[in-house]
């Protein structure tokens, strides 16, 4: 008895003595020291800059979603306070979506600032010079093209604003705990550092990769000289424009236009670049992505943005990118509406966001030929290609009577090509047009230069950052 | 990890079998001579029953009957017997030569009677310097309650409590003395039997249901419960250290008592239904303002509807039924409990069933070794519904749904309605369950080491399996989808204490305890989501096509602490007590991994002293003040490293990648609240009349800070020791024995606490326009400092201008402006209560109790974001709307709550403003209940009951306020987010409900 409670006591007071270790590491996380320590974790950290950027924030279809409800190829049936208010031009500087979008945009610009920063010093010898450089080029492009997007909602195009307009902070620094107040570079600025930035790294990009994944789907030479076609254009400088276009193009055996429509959901040479979407990356987020947004509620989308009856009007009956790429639904009332087939994937949402097509880069080269020379065969020539695969008859020098008019078909082109895929606003605004036709209800707020067709600055960022400066009509 | 588990498994094994083969060695020994005998008190000069008769320096023993008699062997050589009973002084007889020995006891100044549990012990209730709120279980067992906290309600001073929502199994929002922190976790510290609950405050236990998070009483049944003290001041909770600073709810459940055993059924039943509706639009208002929006016809429009509203309403049903038993020998003491709880809701598709188990039991080993166990094991069952902002959520949606949407075809199929699902094949089709198991033990070993001088361990769990199962159908997601996540929380605490008391002469009385203690907890969870399914009858994952999450995470937390308490007393007059506490956390930065935490406190029985004796309506005079602190540990795990994250938002076309998620802070500390405290209890007229007033001020500083950071950083914020905090208020509890005359007695209870809150710094915070600080908790609130930690922020409402038609608002000059703009935002109020409490009045009659509660709150601001979409014009054909908005503009109806139809401010109308705000005060009688207890002689006749009981209740029957139909006063749509409180969207409303029942004793 009395050996037992000895026995009993000492065991409990064993207890006294567990080992106190109070040192333990996290497990779905590295410390950013060993995020750069070997090259798979450099090569994590450079695909972790392009996974970023599947956010429905930044290429899961927000921005592009925003850019058609400001515009006329869609009808806004939304549901979305935030979106609504945008579709109808009272937007306010506390919208949280817009908000997020900001917030999305500069997370991936930050995860390609440490690529920039980090990989020249990583310790692993095995990381050759031209890989580290390459890596380094992957980021700067995607930083280009964030920062490209992010100016274009943002700030007046230049051709209303001017180059001196403010545009976005270019932040190029990898946050190391000092809190910097970025201030608003101007449009030109903002221009300037990715066509500058562009052309640095197009010599340290591959052209293709081992994998079609990756070769659409990670920055390329071609890629790289899309881009900067497409910021030309934007600028009206059509030479460059056109050089840039057509640089891409040559590469004909990497890109060129498919002879239908099928290409839509494969990475084939109608892609230039564009965001790899998979099962598991949009996954069931609540917002939805690409699929979401453009199928109907019977096909188990949103069902907020189907065909408007602008952008009906414009395609002729057999037009194939209207027969081919569409779908009719009946709704809850018995109204018929078309939805766009272009991201058929409303249950995971693994539709890959198509940012350059190869359709797109003939559009632009089009286009600024057209600019330079007037009516020309060449870019008859190449409209007459998209033409053809529509299905629809070819057009002649002598069906035009003016340039004004031959850039006019070539923008309605671009417009029936590129439908939902977010170009339009764009396209509008640079070419001085309003968002919306006449007689439309939000006709006088959707001219060019108007304060609702660009976003606010989140009031978040400026409540915290004094260095921002808000957009006209949202202070 | 492993080896400590095996470790643990060991211990658990060496103790169990120890302990059962010493029951076994223990055995009943020779007897000789009788002796018997009635033991008595003042109080109880008829005999007390459950006394401790011992024979000293044997193991023989008995206890008084319930007349208070015993009956003893005494063995040979043996002279002297021993007399113990709780609240009394011991007594020791000798035999010699007597055969009848009869002892008349006196109460133990030591315990002065009521015996209140505190941190790692218990204290005299009156002796205590410790500022407590104390409920017993006639207090708990009086409601159909799911859920321990919901007793608190109203029933302790100082504790504010919201239920969140009508959900079944929803967690209450407790506040003790108001919110201490930003960020961390704003939840008091939960312990059960000395085990500090999981409470799912990490954010691991985040799940795919919306608002419903991990209570962490949820599987504790309230029957099983002896006691709740809630623990409020710093002397009180500095024992607990960097986890007190949000008040500790010590839960102390039943133990039995030596003497035959007592059997317990308690059986309930009763109806729900939701304490208030929101309106909405029936097709034809719909159709109405349709027409004349548009134009058309409102024969043009749909005419054939569906009351979607109607349709996921339906009426809750409740019951439960709970089987205890009690009782032991003189060694042995065991109280063992069974009970089933279901919950039908009044919510289409939501219930609960629980099953819960107890065995709690003690057994001395000798006069100088004790050992115990309790066990408590529960599984519940929630099939659960999603609510506030989730399309999925029946009581949201049913709200949107336009009023011409068909859950049917013509051929009686569901149809496929979208973004906004079809309710009835949701509650119908898919499979939404979440069921929780849970072990909370502990088992624990005391021995003497000196007649003083006490060594205790106690080796704790609580171990957590939760599993949720998802299948929608095809109808809701197209192909289907099936989703599974289980998770398990393993803890396990070892506390060990040395307790030492003794009184050196009459006057000097000393205690003092020493503890170590080291708490380990280890998660993991395992996810897995696949869609495509070839059929709705494949109910798992593994028949999905496509997997589009396969996860598993893990994660855990340590916690090493020593911890000491001194008392002193002087002549049990002047009374002293001193705390502290180290704790060493795996959660902060090395540099900061230690904290310190202390309290000093001190009183003074003023009815002790000469002047105040002698007076004829005095009966006891207390006043103490304390002084300390406490912490706050409710961080995530990992919250002072820089991290990159892995998985899926890092991967990219099939290959691996990682992303910077988090920046790093490696002086990140603990969050500090220093306390003052000043009390005055007193009780008069013989007894009748109880008052305790308490004073405090609680100051954090160090405030665990998300600072936010401009975007452009690519953080969204860092987390920083930054701010400061004050909260103050004061306690008052009343206990008043209004009439006591034959058969006949009224007793009323108040508990009240006045509440202000108030951000006194937050360095690094935005500026407002107006310069102030503040950081931002959602669109409509904020803390700022200056004001309240839940202060909305939003642009005045000022009406129609009947004149014009248009809405109008505020400016930032207070002018009435037509133009909407987020800029002209203003300070409108506090969302936290300045006055919350509740009143209990109870008459007894002839075996009849008449029982009725209210609670009320006074002083906060409710934002209805669910208002946004139901006043909101531009909804016209995207959702249902609020009836209101007939009443529209026109020149024959200036005065007119929505603006004129197509004027400009038609499109800004629905934008975020006050008019979506109302005041929260309310009074809401809470619970009602009628009770009959049959009288002893009928129970004596039968000669099977021992006691029986009926009785009625009735919940939230009724509530006075000033809100609309519709609006419901009690909800926090968030949970316990402490930055978003007093937001609803369309949160569940609390259920009214009717029960009857019955209590048997056997």
């Amino acid at each position: 008895m009395k050996n037992l409670k000895t026995i009993l006591f000492i065991g409990l007071l064993g207890s006294l003595f567990s080992c106190e270790n109070l040192d333990i590491d996290p497990q779905q996380s590295l410390s950013t020291e060993l995020a750069f320590a070997d090259k798979q974790s450099v090569e994590g950290s450079l695909l972790g800059v392009y996974s970023l950027t599947q956010e429905w924030e930044v290429f899961g279809s927000l921005p592009q979603v925003i850019a058609d409800f400001q515009s006329d190829n869609v009808r806004f049936i939304g549901s979305f306070p935030t979106l609504q208010e945008i579709s109808i031009y009272t937007t306010q500087a506390d919208n949280a979506t817009l908000r997020d979008l900001w917030r999305a945009h500069y997370r991936a610009i930050l995860a390609a600032n440490a690529v920039v920063a980090f990989t020249p010093d990583s310790p692993d010898e095995t990381l050759t010079t031209e890989e580290r450089n390459q890596f380094v080029a992957e980021a700067k492009f995607m930083r280009s093209l964030l920062m490209f997007q992010l100016v274009n909602l943002y700030a007046q195009p230049v051709n209303i604003g001017g180059e001196n307009a403010l545009g976005i902070p270019i932040v190029t620094d990898a946050f190391s705990g000092e809190i910097t107040s970025y201030s608003r570079n101007t449009v030109g600025e903002v221009h300037a550092f990715i066509i500058n930035e562009l052309n640095d790294i197009i010599a340290d990009l591959p052209d293709t990769y081992p994998t079609s994944a990756f070769t659409r789907g990670r920055a390329t030479k071609g890629a790289a000289n899309a881009l900067l076609s497409r910021i030309h254009l934007y600028r009206g400088e059509w030479q460059l424009a056109a050089e840039k276009a057509k640089a891409v193009l040559d590469a004909d055996d990497i890109y060129g236009l498919a002879s239908n429509y099928n290409f839509w959901g494969e990475n084939n040479s109608e892609y230039v670049f564009s965001i790899q979407n998979s099962e598991i990356d949009n996954g069931r987020t609540g917002s939805g992505g690409w699929g979401s947004y453009y199928n109907s509620a019977e096909d188990g989308g949103r069902g907020d943005a189907p065909f408007s009856d602008y952008l009906l009007d414009a395609y002729a009956e057999t037009d194939e990118r209207l027969t081919a790429l569409s779908k009719e639904n009946v709704n809850a009332e018995g109204v018929s509406l078309l939805y766009t087939t272009k991201f058929p994937d409303v249950v995971t949402h693994s539709d890959n966001s198509p940012i350059i097509r190869t359709t797109e880069v003939v559009l632009n080269r089009a286009e600024a030929l057209a600019q330079l020379n007037g009516i020309n065969d060449e870019s008859l020539e190449l409209i007459n290609a998209l033409r053809e695969r529509a299905g629809l008859d070819i057009f002649n020098a002598g069906d035009f009577d003016s340039e004004e008019v031959f850039l006019a078909q070539i923008l309605e082109e671009r417009r029936k090509e590129l439908a939902f895929e977010g170009h339009r606003r764009m396209d509008l605004l640079r070419n001085n047009l309003p968002l919306r036709p006449e007689g439309d209800t939000y006709f006088d707020e959707s001219k060019p230069g108007e304060n609702k067709t660009i976003l606010p600055i989140p009031q978040r960022e400026l409540d915290i950052n004094t260095e921002l400066v808000q957009n006209p009509g949202y202070e | 990890m492993l080896k400590n588990l095996n470790l643990l498994f060991t211990m658990k094994r060496v103790l169990l079998s120890l302990a059962f083969s010493v029951l076994a060695v223990i055995s009943v020994m020779a007897q000789n001579r009788n002796v018997t005998g009635t033991v008595t008190s003042e109080d109880e000069p008829n005999g007390i029953p459950g006394v401790n008769v011992s024979v000293k320096g044997t193991m023989v023993g008995t206890i008084t009957d319930i007349d208070g008699t015993y009956s003893l062997s005494i063995p040979e050589g043996s002279n002297v017997l021993s007399f113990s009973f709780v609240g009394f002084e011991t007594q020791e007889k000798m035999i010699d030569n007597q055969s009848q020995i009869d002892v008349f006891l006196t109460p133990d100044v030591k315990t002065l009677g009521e015996v209140v549990v505190v941190g790692y012990g218990t204290q005299s209730a009156k002796m205590s310097v410790q500022s407590i709120s104390s409920l017993d279980n006639s207090q708990i067992e009086r409601m159909p309650i799911f859920t321990a906290q919901e007793a608190l309600q109203g029933q302790a001073a100082g504790v504010q409590l919201t239920g969140t929502s009508g959900v079944g199994g929803a967690q209450q929002n407790i506040r003790i003395r108001g919110v201490a922190s930003l960020t961390a976790g704003g939840s008091p510290l939960f312990v059960v039997d000395g085990v500090p609950l999981n409470d799912g405050s990490s954010g691991d236990y985040a799940n795919e249901s919306g608002a419903v998070t991990l209570n962490p009483l949820m599987e504790l049944n309230p029957n099983e419960i002896e006691s709740i003290s809630v623990l409020k001041d710093a002397s009180a909770v500095a024992i607990y250290g960097s986890r007190g600073a949000n008040g500790v709810i010590l839960i102390k459940t039943k133990k039995g008592t030596s003497g035959k055993s007592q059997i317990n059924v308690d059986f309930y039943r009763g109806v729900q239904s939701p304490t208030t509706v929101r309106p909405y639009m029936s097709l034809d208002q719909y159709n109405q303002y349709r027409s004349a929006r548009t134009g058309d016809p409102a024969s043009s429009f749909p005419q054939t509807g569906f009351d979607w509203p109607d349709a996921v309403i339906e009426q809750g049903k409740i019951s439960n039924l709970n089987v205890s038993a009690s009782g032991g020998s003189e060694n042995t003491t065991y109280f063992i409990s069974g009970t089933y709880f279901m919950q039908d809701t009044y919510a289409l598709g939501n219930e609960l069933d629980r099953f819960n188990g107890r065995l709690n039991m003690t057994h001395k080993f000798s006069d100088k070794a004790r050992f115990g166990a309790n066990v408590g094991l529960a599984k519940t069952y929630n099939d659960r519904i999603n609510s506030d902002n989730s399309t999925f959520a029946p009581l949201t949606s049913a709200f949107l749904h336009l009023p011409y949407s068909q859950p049917f075809d013509d051929n009686g199929n569901y149809t496929r309605l979208g973004f906004i699902p079809n309710l009835l094949a949701l509650a119908d089709l898919a499979k939404t369950d979440y069921i929780t198991r849970r072990t909370t033990a502990n088992t624990y070993f005391e021995f003497d080491i000196l007649p003083d001088l006490t060594f205790k361990t106690d080796w704790g769990i609580d171990q957590i399996q939760t599993e949720e199962t998802m299948r929608y159908p095809d109808i809701i997601e197209p192909t289907g989808e099936g989703y599974k996540r289980i998770i398990q929380d393993y803890k396990w605490l070892s506390t060990n204490t040395l307790n030492y008391q003794k009184y050196f002469g009459d006057s000097h009385y000393f205690g003092a305890l020493l503890g170590y203690s080291y708490e380990q907890s280890d998660f993991s969870s395992m996810t897995v989501e696949g869609s495509g399914f070839v059929s709705d009858k494949l109910p798992n994952v593994a028949s999905a096509a496509t997997p589009t999450i396969t996860s598993a995470t893990g994660t855990g937390w340590r916690l090493a602490s020593y911890f000491a308490r001194v008392n002193y007393r002087f002549k049990d007059k002047l009374l002293f007590e001193g705390s502290a506490r180290r704790d060493g956390s795996s959660r902060f930065g090395r540099d900061n991994r230690y904290g310190n935490f202390w309290a000093l406190s001190g009183g003074w029985v003023l009815s002790e002293e000469k002047f105040l004796q002698n007076n004829s309506f005095l009966d006891f005079l207390k006043i103490n003040a304390s002084y300390g602190t406490a912490g706050n540990d409710r961080v995530d795990n990992f919250a002072s490293l820089g991290l990159y994250q892995a998985g899926s938002l890092g991967d990219y076309a099939g290959s691996p990648g990682i992303y910077p998620s988090q920046p790093a802070n490696p002086t990140l500390g603990w969050e500090e609240s220093a306390q003052f405290d000043f009390t005055l209890y007193a009780t008069m007229f013989n007894n009748k009349l109880d008052v305790e007033a308490s004073v405090w001020n609680k100051r954090t500083t160090g405030l665990l800070l998300d600072v936010p950071i401009p975007y452009t950083t690519g953080y969204a914020s860092y987390a920083q020791n930054a701010g400061s905090m004050r909260n103050r208020g004061i306690d008052l509890m009343i206990n008043s024995l209004n009439v006591q005359s034959s058969g006949f007695e009224w007793r009323t209870i108040l508990n009240v606490g006045f509440l202000e809150n108030e951000v006194l710094e937050l360095p690094g915070a935005s500026e407002d326009n107006e310069g102030r600080r503040f950081v931002q908790g959602s669109s409509s609130q904020r803390a700022i400092e200056g004001y309240s930690v839940n202060t909305f922020y939003l642009v005045r409402y000022n009406g129609i201008n009947p004149e014009t038609g248009e809405a109008e608002w505020l400016n930032g000059d207070g002018e009435s402006t037509s133009t909407y703009s987020t800029n002209n935002r203003e300070i409108i109020g506090s969302a936290i209560p300045r006055i919350s409490g509740g009143l209990t009045n109870t008459f007894s009659y002839k075996g009849f109790d008449l029982s009725a509660l209210f609670t009320f709150t006074q002083g906060n601001y409710i934002m209805y974001d669910d208002l946004r979409f139901l006043y909101n014009p531009n909804n016209l054909n995207s959702f249902n709307l609020d009836p209101q908005l007939l009443d529209y503009w026109t020149e024959d109806n200036p005065n007119s709550f929505a603006p004129r139809l197509g004027g400009t401010t038609q499109s800004n109308f629905g934008q975020r403003s006050t008019i979506h705000i109302r005041k929260g005060d309310h009074i809401r009688l809470r619970n009602l209940s009628l009770t009959y207890n049959v009288p002893a002689e009928i129970l004596e006749r039968t000669k099977v009951f021992r006691s029986a009981r009926i009785y009625g209740m009735a919940q939230n029957l009724l509530t006075f306020s000033d809100l609309e139909e519709g609006l419901e006063p009690e909800i926090s749509g968030n949970g316990s987010d402490n930055q978003i409180q007093g937001e609803s969207f369309f949160t569940p409303a609390q259920a009214k409900s009717f029960t009857l029942g019955v209590s048997l004793g056997f």
